[in-house]
Parts: structure tokens; sequence; C-alpha cells
């Protein structure tokens, strides 16, 4: 953990609410991007990442100052997401927007024909994905949204490397099946491959 | 699929990922020249993984953010709120349970009728009590984790 980071905790902990608006803005969008991978859906993200930091600041005084902050934000932002989508999936309630950015900016070298394949083929994860057990889901957001090393998601998630590879690739084979579901040939192997 | 092509499956992910060690690489390279049936798995793996990493979601825009910490702090507030107003309802509760017990007028009957109720509350809370002080022994998180 970053020294000023530790430092900021230390002050949050003790009470200074300019130390906790600190860490409410340093991770509040990030919050978000894990709440938005458990709902689906912009207006559920917000509220539940602000329910997420009113229950850290509820138990800030029963975090450990010698473990890293955002693995147990991390913690904090899934129990309440789940328990959100418990209540929803009784009452069929549950609304999905798409992750795919229009404004996405295609790597160098790649041709308009691709750009548009894996853009149809991103459009179709997006609705996929909602689909997969919750643990895969989160796995997928941490590396794909939040483009988290191995090691890091080991340490978010409280699991060995080992684990979050294969957790990944069980993920992507079940998305894989989903998606052939829908469209066999899509997934098909292209010529320029 | 072979015993010795499910040993690589993970491989592949953690390939495309860029996380795998040179020594895993070599064999699952080898493992692909060899193997028609994995590199085909691979090259759907590989569409997959490179249409994931196009996934992106729309971040609100400033205002949202800008008001963020005061919808934070609202709800902050309402549940210290909802504390006080709970604590301070059950004192009073009891309280009055207390004094109407106390009163020689009210008979035995309506006295047992009103503590078998109270007793099976208290139960209750005992039993979430433990509960709740079982899953802190064996987790500093356990408040926070969804099991």
């Amino acid at each position: 953990m970053a020294s000023d980071e530790a430092a900021i905790l230390h002050q949050a902990i003790g009470g200074n609410p300019a130390a906790f608006e600190s860490l409410v803005r340093t991770y509040q969008k990030k919050a978000y991007i894990v709440a938005y991978g458990f709902v689906g859906n912009r207006e559920d993200a917000v509220d539940l990442a602000q329910e997420s930091f009113a229950r850290a600041f509820k138990a800030l005084n029963r975090f450990d100052e010698s473990l890293p902050f955002y693995p147990w934000l991390h913690r904090i932002i899934r129990n309440v997401c789940l328990n959100f989508l418990r209540k929803k999936r009784r009452h069929g309630e549950i609304s999905l927007n798409d992750m795919v950015d229009k404004g996405y900016d295609p790597p160098d070298g790649e041709t308009p024909d691709r750009t548009a394949e894996l853009g149809e083929l991103s459009k179709a994860i997006s609705a996929a994905m909602f689909q997969l057990p919750h643990d895969q889901r989160e796995i997928l957001v941490l590396r794909h949204l939040q483009e988290m090393s191995y090691a890091e998601i080991a340490t978010c998630l409280g699991i060995p490397q080992g684990t979050v590879m294969s957790r990944l690739h069980s993920a992507r084979v079940n998305l894989r099946g989903l998606l052939e579901e829908v469209k066999e040939s899509s997934l098909g192997p292209r010529k320029e491959d | 699929m072979p015993n010795e092509c499910g040993q690589f499956q993970p491989m592949m992910s953690g390939h495309l990922d860029g996380e795998l060690d040179d020594d895993s690489t070599r064999k699952l390279q080898k493992h692909l020249a060899e193997c028609p049936r994995c590199s085909a798995e691979y090259q759907k793996l590989a569409r997959i993984v490179a249409a994931s990493d196009r996934l992106r979601i729309e971040i609100p825009p400033d205002e949202v953010w800008d008001t963020f910490l005061a919808g934070t702090y609202n709800r902050i507030e309402r549940k210290t709120g909802w504390v006080a107003f709970v604590v301070g309802a059950v004192a009073l509760v009891v309280l009055g349970i207390w004094l109407f017990m106390m009163e020689p007028w009210a008979s035995a009957l309506v006295k047992i009728l009103i503590a078998v109720p109270v007793v099976g509350l208290l139960i209750i809370f005992v039993s979430v009590l433990r509960e709740r002080l079982f899953l802190a022994k064996i987790d500093r998180y356990s408040r926070e984790i969804q099991r």
C-alpha cells in the first residue's frame, strides 16, 4: 500500500472526514465499475457504490491497517451487490445495459472488418456475461474492465494466482458456450487468423 | 478431450493475458503446434479475449460524481438515524413491558401472554448475536464478505 494512502487511511479510521472523503474520491469510479459489473445498469451501480462506501465508513474502525484497503472495499461492494441482486431477483426487476463503448479506439493495424466483428462480439459478450455465475462475472470485470493483473486480482479476491487463471478460463469457456448457443457461426475460425 | 490437453486449457487464458511464465509458454506453444484441436480452441479463445478487452462501461458524467459524496453522507446519516430510532424504540418497549409487569392490578394470564412473545424475541436476538460473533471469529471480514 502506498504510504500516502496508508496515512489517509489512518486519518480516516481516526474519524477525519476529509480523509474519508479523499478515499471516496479515489475509489468511487472503481467501486462504480465493480457494481456495474454485478448489476448491469448505471443508476443501480451508482446507488450501490454509495451504499458500499456508507458501509465501509461504518466498518472502518474494524479495518486492519496492515492490509491493503481496496480488497477490503471490494468485498464490501460485492456483498452489497449480491444482497441487492438477491432481492431484485425475487421481484424480477433486473434491467441491463450493454457494456460496449461506441467510442472504442481500435489498435493500429486492425482492419475495419475485424474491428466491426469484434465490436459485435463484444456486444454479445456484454449481454452473455450476465448469465454467468457471480464469481466468473466478477473476475471478468476485474480483468477486462478494471484491467487488473493476475496478482492484483488474486490479492483482491484472496485466492491464488493459479485459481485466477483457471476461473478466468472457465468464465471464458462458459461465455463461448453461451455465445455459440446464440450464434454458432460468429465464433468460427477466421481466414486471416 | 485427451488428458494431456486438459492441463493446457487454463494455460491458454494465461498466455492470452500475458501472464504465463516462459517455461509454461514453451510447453503450451509446443502442444498447440502438435494438437490441431487445442490450436483451434486457442483461436476461438483469442477472439473472446480480444472482444472482452473492448468491453467498456459508460462512466457517468461529472455532475454524478460531484454529488456522489453527498449521497454517501446522506446514507450514513439515514443509517445513524435508523439505529438511534430502533435502539430508542426497543428501550421504550422494554421499559413499558417492565412497568406493566410490575403493576399489581394486571392479571397473571395477561402477564404470561405478554412474557411469551418477549422471551421468543429474546431467543431470536441471542441466536443472531451468537451467529454474528461466530462469524466474526472465523473471518475478520465476515460482516463484509458474502459467503
